[in-house]
């Protein structure tokens, strides 16, 4: 006994089997995909359906009965010829292209017809030409290794099932023609009558509820996590906005003075801040677009508007590119300028690095620190403006020709032209204090209130005639060029330890030289044996 | 390729000329043409013929009636319209042409066609 199917060729009517249905309905698509691409595409397949009715009608007179069966239909087609066989009268060779193009394509699907849990692997089998165990066996590894399960979840949400006959074919890369369609249909039979399928489903019932419960433990924490990520992603745009207020408000009056805020010239501010909080603000409202999209389904968001966020953040990042090279341009063009004053005359000189981070209240107003809000109050440690800026002091020792000590200030600074870098060296200040035979050096470069910085920087030249001893401090190390104070003073000395150090007509020599290099040369040996 | 490529060539061209003029002979049926044809051992399945009649039909080389059928749908019975004659014309000539330049090239020679089992 079968069940058959009451069809309507172009009006006239048949029953036909359900076996014998599938397989003419195949035909027919192919038919139809097949011409699809010429122009009299509805005419020519009529005509064909016309005459597969006749052919039809004439088969059940001959043998006198009343319903269609797969024979039949096999008859039929094979008079009528695949299409394989139309390609005789291909004249546009843009229909080969497309056909051609149509049967090389592969697509990843997922394989529920050889699934074991929801046919990830098969699918990846299909795709790579390999058989699925051995995918399969990797995942089991992988699993172990514990990048498994996110990777297999996600593949899982990604992929899409094969569901029609077109994906399942496309997915195993069989070219999606007559045959193909013939011969697919045929296997489904196949397995069908064997019940191969169903039996095999039965035999993992186990795995099966497993999965399901995997899908569904999956699908919430899936959930859980955009949840979360629009959450945070909402509340990092408040903030986001909050701060761009307050930073505009607090940049633009001046109040933000520190390296590297400093370094941006008043009119370009505004701009960089925005293209800054662009940059910021594109990527997390993506991010939280692409959560609700995940967590809603039906909640659609044309390309259009990921397109449109796409060219604002690129457009942001050129801005923000080019104000950041026009500012690089300030620091086009070097000035010097230099002070020269004269110390008190000393046999022994101490040079110790200023240690109060604190100025008075005259240095205070002299250096226009922080005027306003200080009241000319002595500052200590001040941790904003001058005193984060980067290194820009260095000291160098040097033999005066002159009986008289001689400190000159080189002052440097970049800037566009030559005159605007020569303003901002001379606008930049350096201290130092003499008090007899002790000379306290600033470890800083101090700027008015407000300065740009533009790498401005002090090159401090001490000039001290022969055989004047100088006591110079641990802390200047880092200043001092030309010579290391580590060679002139004992290991393990401390930060503040005075090296002793004398001018020689061949430049500064350590005084206790033998005494620090014997002990080296002695500590060697031991190290040896 | 190019051996496949000529042969595909040289069969459209002559299978158009061949359905012109079994067409021309009067009204006649698809199905009768590709018997026809199949007697001239030029094409074997029936799904060839249709693309090829309707585009001859719509370039006007063709007309049809339709005519009812004892058994099934009503059927498209085709005829040359004075388009087709003249086309027709034209080809009788060019083969003529040709037949005479293939003999001339073969030097009388003639080849028999590879006969098929029946």
């Amino acid at each position: 006994m079968n069940k058959t199917i009451i069809i309507n060729i172009n009006g006239i009517v048949f029953h036909i089997e359900e076996d014998a249905y599938e397989v003419l309905r195949t035909y027919m698509t192919g038919l139809k995909r097949h011409f699809a691409y010429s122009a009299d595409s509805e005419e020519i397949v009529t005509d064909i359906e016309n005459r597969l009715a006749e052919m039809f009608s004439e088969k059940l007179k001959q043998g006198h009965k009343q319903v269609i069966i797969v024979e039949d239909v096999e008859y039929v087609t094979e008079k009528m010829g695949t299409v394989d066989d139309f390609d005789i009268d291909d004249e546009d060779p843009t229909i080969r292209l497309s056909t051609a193009a149509f049967k090389t394509e592969k697509k990843l699907f997922r394989d529920m017809d050889d699934s074991i849990i929801s046919g990830v692997c098969a699918g990846i089998g299909h795709y790579f030409d390999v058989e699925p165990k051995w995918i399969r066996l990797i995942a089991i590894i992988t699993l172990f290794m514990g990048i498994g399960i996110p990777v297999y979840i996600i593949l899982w949400l990604v992929i899409p099932k094969a569901r029609t006959r077109v994906d399942k074919m496309a997915m195993k890369g069989e070219p999606i023609n007559l045959q193909n369609f013939k011969k697919n249909f045929d296997e489904e039979i196949q397995n069908l009558k064997s019940g191969f399928k169903t039996a095999r489903k039965e035999a993992k019932p186990a795995i099966h509820q497993l999965a399901k419960f995997i899908g569904k433990a999956g699908m919430i924490f899936v959930k859980f996590l955009g949840a979360i990520i629009i959450l945070a992603g909402v509340l990092g745009l408040f903030v986001l906005g909050i701060g761009l207020i307050t930073f505009l408000g607090y940049w633009n009056g001046n109040q933000l003075n520190t390296f590297p805020f400093n370094m941006v010239n008043p009119g370009y501010k505004s701009i960089l801040t925005l293209s800054a909080f662009t940059l910021l603000f594109i990527p997390i409202t993506a991010l939280v677009v692409f959560a609700i999209r995940v967590l809603f389904a039906h909640f659609e968001v044309s390309k259009a508007v990921y397109f449109g966020m796409l060219i604002i953040w690129l457009t942001a990042l050129g801005i923000g590119v080019y104000n950041i090279s026009k500012i690089g341009s300030e620091f086009n063009e070097e000035a010097q300028y230099s002070i020269k004053s004269n110390l008190k005359q000393s046999k022994t000189f101490y040079l110790k690095l200023n240690p109060v981070q604190y100025l008075t209240k005259e240095d205070s107003m002299d250096y226009n620190i922080d005027p306003n809000n200080f009241k000319g109050r002595i500052i200590m440690n001040s941790r904003r403006g001058e005193f984060n800026l980067p290194r820009n002091v260095s000291l160098k020792i040097v033999k005066a020709d002159i009986s008289t000590p001689i400190l000159i200030q080189e002052f440097s600074s970049k800037g566009p032209d030559f005159e605007t870098a020569l303003s901002f060296s001379q606008r930049a200040k350096h201290r130092y204090i003499q008090t007899d035979s002790l000379l306290l050096i600033d470890g800083n470069i101090h700027l008015q209130k407000g300065e740009l910085w533009r790498d401005q920087k002090v090159h401090l030249v001490l000039r001290i005639p022969v055989s004047t001893t100088v006591f110079i401090e641990g802390t200047l190390n880092q200043y001092l060029e030309d010579y290391s104070l580590w060679d002139c003073q004992p290991q393990n000395a401390k930060k503040d330890f005075l090296s002793e150090w004398i001018m020689t007509a061949n430049g500064l020599k350590c005084k206790n030289d033998s005494l620090y290099n014997q002990k080296r040369i002695t500590a060697e040996p031991e190290e040896q044996f | 390729m190019i051996v496949e490529n000529s042969q595909t060539q040289m069969r459209k061209g002559i299978l158009e000329y061949c359905i012109l003029s079994i067409i021309s002979r009067g009204e006649i049926y698809a199905s009768d043409i590709i018997s026809e044809l199949t007697k001239a051992r030029l094409i074997v399945v029936e799904g060839t013929i249709y693309p090829l009649l309707t585009r001859l039909k719509n370039n006007g080389l063709l007309i049809y009636n339709w005519q009812e059928s004892t058994s099934g749908p009503p059927r498209k019975y085709y005829t040359l319209s004075p388009a087709g004659e003249e086309v027709l014309k034209r080809l009788h000539s060019t083969w003529a042409e040709l037949s005479y330049a293939v003999e001339v090239s073969l030097n009388e020679r003639i080849i028999e066609p590879i006969k098929e089992k029946s």
